[in-house]
């Protein structure tokens, strides 16, 4: 367990470094200083997962239930699904949290995105009744397996181009993007949602996703 | 790795919303494709802020006290069992990883020189993911008529008017394109395919209820 720490210690240290170190590309420094909160937030609520790991420590516990049951009962609703059902699916989703800490790699992830992750797979199961293959973040892992310092690098700079790319995209393509594929909304009930045509919620869609790419990096 | 799905699918599969059978062939293309698996990684990182800035819904009053509660007798995480795979795997084929929970049926005749094996028990038949085995040079059948096909080359190459495929590439076609793809010619073909139901459902209902809902 104090690998896991000292593993975590370690790709934190690294995203403060990543993150402090001031920006070459063109993001406006508003959106960069936002990303920076964000991420340091995150470090504290990855050492929350790591303290539930290590010791089952309910304090930890209670702070990331407060900060993220609400919002993944918001998240699920807002996704369309009925407020009892987003109760108890966001109280499993907590549940999940306590019980795969051990699973958590803050090498590979960051909480939100770990915790997103068991959202996402359990309002499957849900829906379908069927496991979503899609497991590569709960999984055991074999000590060879272990990502190298460089892969932790990776996730890093992943986490901070993600989040000012998201800062650099204006509100309405955010919002497309995240009605369409985050909230499941087909291309119609957004066009009726935001009150414009269909065809410009499809333009504005493949535009947001062009203007995604281009912030991400083509491969 | 020349042919990978578009950012689309990869957004789709990111944010829980690709049907059962092409989320497995993409969880296995990503197992053998690092460009993609970094995609769904961002895209994933998407979902993370998603959840941060979701609308703040509190819970009932008492629902931590009662999961603290809970906390005692809930057990560690379970390992999910290996399914039972019947079919053998020609040249020492390893599977991807995400199969490994999938039961896997025997080899059953397709067509000439072509065999198929079925994935898992679970959704509509006709969505099942499945596994195609051909001998060198033989053409492969369409999966349908209808849906968007997922395809993912495992073992030796595929080729078709389009390009040649190797082992981790994934052709998403829509079955408007009549696209045939052939074995090559010196080795047996192993793919891992799986049919879009979703978008036929769209493209059935469609007619009927295009004018109302716009798509």
């Amino acid at each position: 367990m104090n690998d896991v720490r000292i593993l975590a210690f370690d790709s934190f240290g690294t995203m403060w470094r990543l993150a402090r170190r001031s920006p070459v590309r063109v993001e406006p420094k508003a959106a960069v200083r936002r990303s920076i909160r964000a991420m340091t937030e995150q470090i504290d609520y990855s050492l929350k997962i790591a303290a539930i790991a290590q010791s089952g420590d309910r304090a930890a516990f209670a702070a990331l239930f407060a900060y993220y049951a609400p919002r993944i009962k918001g998240f699920f609703m807002r996704g369309g699904m009925a407020p009892g059902q987003a109760e108890e699916l966001a109280q499993e989703t907590m549940l999940t949290v306590w019980r795969k800490a051990g699973l958590f790699d803050a090498g590979k992830a960051s909480a939100s995105t770990w915790i997103f992750t068991i959202a996402r797979n359990l309002r499957i199961d849900i829906i379908r009744r069927e496991r979503y293959p899609a497991a590569h973040l709960m999984e055991e892992h074999e000590p060879e397996l272990e990502p190298s310092p460089a892969d932790n690098l990776l996730h890093v700079e992943d986490e901070q181009r993600v989040r000012t790319a998201m800062q650099s995209l204006s509100p309405e393509q955010i919002n497309v993007i995240r009605l369409h594929y985050f909230d499941d909304k087909p291309h119609s009930e957004i066009a009726r949602t935001l009150d414009l045509p269909l065809g410009t919620v499809k333009s504005r869609l493949r535009l947001a996703m062009q203007h995604l790419r281009n912030l991400l990096g083509e491969e | 790795m020349t042919h990978r799905p578009s950012d689309d699918v990869l957004m789709a599969y990111a944010s829980g919303n690709l049907a059962q059978g092409p989320a497995l062939v993409v969880a296995a293309h990503l197992t053998l494709c690092a460009e993609s698996a970094q995609r769904v990684r961002q895209f994933e990182i998407m979902g993370g802020v998603a959840l941060e800035t979701a609308p703040v819904v509190d819970l009932a009053p008492d629902a931590l006290e009662s999961i603290l509660g809970r906390l005692d007798a809930s057990s560690a995480a379970q390992v999910l069992p290996r399914g039972n795979h019947l079919a053998d795997m020609p040249g020492g084929l390893v599977l991807p990883s995400p199969l490994e929970q999938y039961d896997i049926g025997k080899w059953k005749f397709l067509a000439p020189g072509v065999q198929w094996s079925s994935i898992g028990k679970g959704g509509a038949r006709r969505n099942r993911p499945m596994l195609l085995r051909s001998k060198p040079g033989m053409v492969l059948p369409e999966h349908t008529h209808a849906g968007v096909e997922y395809t993912l080359v495992l073992k030796g190459t595929l080729h078709d008017s389009m390009g040649d495929y190797y082992p981790g590439d994934l052709i998403v076609a829509d079955a408007s394109l009549e696209h045939e793809p052939a074995a090559g010619p010196d080795e047996e073909c192993v793919c891992l395919a799986a049919v879009d139901g979703r978008l036929q459902l769209k493209s059935l209902l469609g007619r009927l209820v295009q004018p109302l809902l716009g798509f």
